[in-house]
């Protein structure tokens, strides 16, 4: 299992793996990374990471610039199989699922396993549009179904009375805020059982982020959150759980992790107390 | 460098950029002048009736329907070898694929290959090798060799142009590679895809050297795309240079080239428009 596992295949060979067995676990799983690291190309992002992220609950994700937290996200839903250079080692396990065997159907993996990025990337097409894709793939054809799922992803994310009278007209035309609730309530219709979300209020206004900030508070008991954030005060507010990664000579090492308040009140490291308390990062 | 250079390099790089646009304009205009008399005389009958005394007289209905099927025929011949390539990219596209550099050195070599070349191969696969004789099958086919490189070429660009984004949202909500491709990237690149069509169909159109090897330039009405067929250019190409009198319908056909031109541009900005109508592309 600690070998070096080439993670490059052909994305077409997925869907001969047999599904990932995520069914029968309980509503939300724990996170469990064991002695995990990445490499892109010669240059190693993140060395050796041992952590379990406890299930239905938000865990915070911080640390500086290029301490490799988008790359440790990635890893958990496997998208750095999409970075040519990238090379992963060890073993990432969401409840009973083994995400890195060969047997794992990425697509249901994925579709589980959801993911927030920083720059929310709305399909070019009509809002209903960016729904009907993602449940159709995943089986659900019925259009009264799709129009539920939607209307109640829609509504999760405190979207619905912004966009009802608005469906069909192009998501591009969605604020900055918009364009991210849109996009987390395209991840919740497909009724995912963890949530990862990278940095998803730094492209937003105060306001917009407060929004998705209670939003994801709303959503606490029902996911696993990993929630990667730049600002302290967010993770603070928010976080169950807390993980601070440092650079270490250029890469990414796991300093600390623990529930947030002793993190956050008593670190034990000394790395931990000058980043919380910005004198270093 | 200094301010004074930089001025008069901007004064002279925007003198060509207005002796351009001036060149454009001319050749326009002497283009329209031209056939302005040709469109006045044009009429339906000119479109629906058959040429007479070698193409002097009457109508060109013949070479209107060669054209079209010629056209229609090579462009859906070409159609799923694009998709295909297009697709075979996008799954390879972060590897050195060998059949990748071969397909790009193909490409290349193809659009640097003249027209004449193509007729005469043309002819010799598809009319002598499979036996289609001069038809407006040999016709399209060659056709479809010729264009394809160039529809590769644009459908590339237009996908290489959309944001790795794209492909980076959907694999993360587990969309196959398939659902991707075709239900993502493809309508996200819709209208340049379009557009390469269009740019497709208008060079299609302006063959001539290809086509008097392979569909023949008989004016007759072709009864099935195994008879030989005489497309617009080919027609106006004749008319000038073997047809003594045959001017006043070289410009008249020259006019409809150009209309039809415009048609299909009006096609593909309508076809554009109902799908941005449907949400189905931006
Ligand atoms: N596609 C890639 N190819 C090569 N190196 C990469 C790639 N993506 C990330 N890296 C490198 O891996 C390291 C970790 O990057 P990562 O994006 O995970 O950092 P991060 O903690 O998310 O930073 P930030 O807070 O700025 O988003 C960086 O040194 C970065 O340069
Ligand atoms: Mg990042």
């Amino acid at each position: 299992m600690k070998k070096a596992i080439s993670l490059y295949k052909s994305d077409l060979e997925d869907v001969r793996y047999a599904e990932c067995d995520t069914g029968g676990a309980p509503a939300c799983s724990p996170i469990e990374i064991e002695s995990f690291s990445v490499n892109y190309a010669s240059n190693c992002a993140l060395r050796n990471i041992s952590i379990s992220l406890p299930p239905c609950q938000i865990s915070a994700v911080i640390g500086p610039s290029g301490c490799g937290k988008t790359t440790l996200l990635y890893s958990i839903n496997r998208l750095i199989d999409l970075i040519p250079e990238a090379r992963a080692s060890g073993a990432i396990k969401i409840g009973a699922t083994d995400v890195y065997s060969a047997k794992c159907n990425l697509v249901n993996l994925r579709r589980r396993v959801g993911m927030v990025f920083q720059q929310p990337v709305p399909f070019p097409f009509s809002i209903r549009r960016n729904f009907e894709i993602p449940l159709k793939e995943h089986g659900i054809q019925d259009r009264k179904q799709i129009e539920e799922r939607m209307t109640q992803a829609l509504k999760d994310t405190g979207l619905w009375h912004e966009v009802k009278d608005r469906l069909n007209s192009s998501a591009a035309t969605l604020s900055g805020g918009q364009k991210q609730r849109l996009c987390i309530a395209r991840l919740l219709a497909l009724k995912p059982k963890v949530l990862l979300m990278d940095e998803p209020c730094s492209a937003l206004d105060p306001i917009a982020s407060e929004k998705i900030e209670e939003l994801v508070l709303s959503l606490r008991g029902r996911y696993t959150i990993v929630f990667v954030t730049h600002n302290l005060q967010q993770a603070r507010r928010i976080a169950d759980y807390a993980a601070f990664f440092w650079l270490k000579n250029g890469t990414g090492e796991l300093i600390e992790h623990g529930s947030a308040d002793a993190i956050f009140s008593s670190p034990q490291h000394e790395l931990t107390g000058n980043y919380i308390s910005g004198r270093a990062g | 460098m200094s301010t004074a250079t930089g001025r008069y390099k901007d004064v002279l790089l925007s003198l060509f950029a207005f002796g351009s646009t001036a060149l454009i304009l001319i050749l326009a205009a002497s283009i329209v002048a031209r056939l302005l008399p040709a469109m006045q005389s044009l009429n339906l009958d000119f479109i629906l009736k058959l040429p007479e005394n070698g193409g002097r007289g009457g109508g060109i209905y013949p070479v209107i329907v060669s054209t079209v099927l010629i056209l229609i025929i090579s462009l859906l011949t070409a159609l799923p070898f694009t998709i295909g390539v297009l697709y075979y990219s996008f799954i390879n596209r972060h590897r050195n694929s060998v059949l990748l550099t071969l397909i790009n050195t193909c490409i290349d070599l193809l659009a640097s290959t003249p027209s004449i070349v193509f007729g005469l191969a043309g002819y010799a696969f598809f009319g002598v090798y499979l036996g289609f004789g001069y038809s407006i099958l040999t016709g399209a086919f060659t056709l479809a060799v010729m264009v394809l490189p160039f529809l590769i070429r644009l459908s590339l660009d237009s996908i290489h142009a959309l944001p790795e984004d794209y492909t980076l949202n959907s694999a993360a909500l587990g969309l196959s590679t398939y659902t991707a491709f075709f239900r993502i990237i493809v309508p996200a690149a819709f209208p340049a895809l379009v557009v390469a069509f269009v740019l497709g169909s208008a060079r299609a159109l302006s063959e001539t050297a290809a086509l008097l090897f392979t569909s023949g330039y008989s004016l007759r009405m072709p009864e099935s795309i195994f008879d030989p067929g005489r497309t617009i250019s080919v027609h106006i190409y004749d008319l000038a240079m073997n047809v003594p009198g045959g001017e006043q319908n070289a410009y008249k056909s020259a006019a409809i080239l150009l209309l039809l031109i415009l048609v299909i541009d009006g096609l593909s900005q309508f076809l554009m428009k109902k799908w941005r109508e449907k949400g189905l592309c931006k």
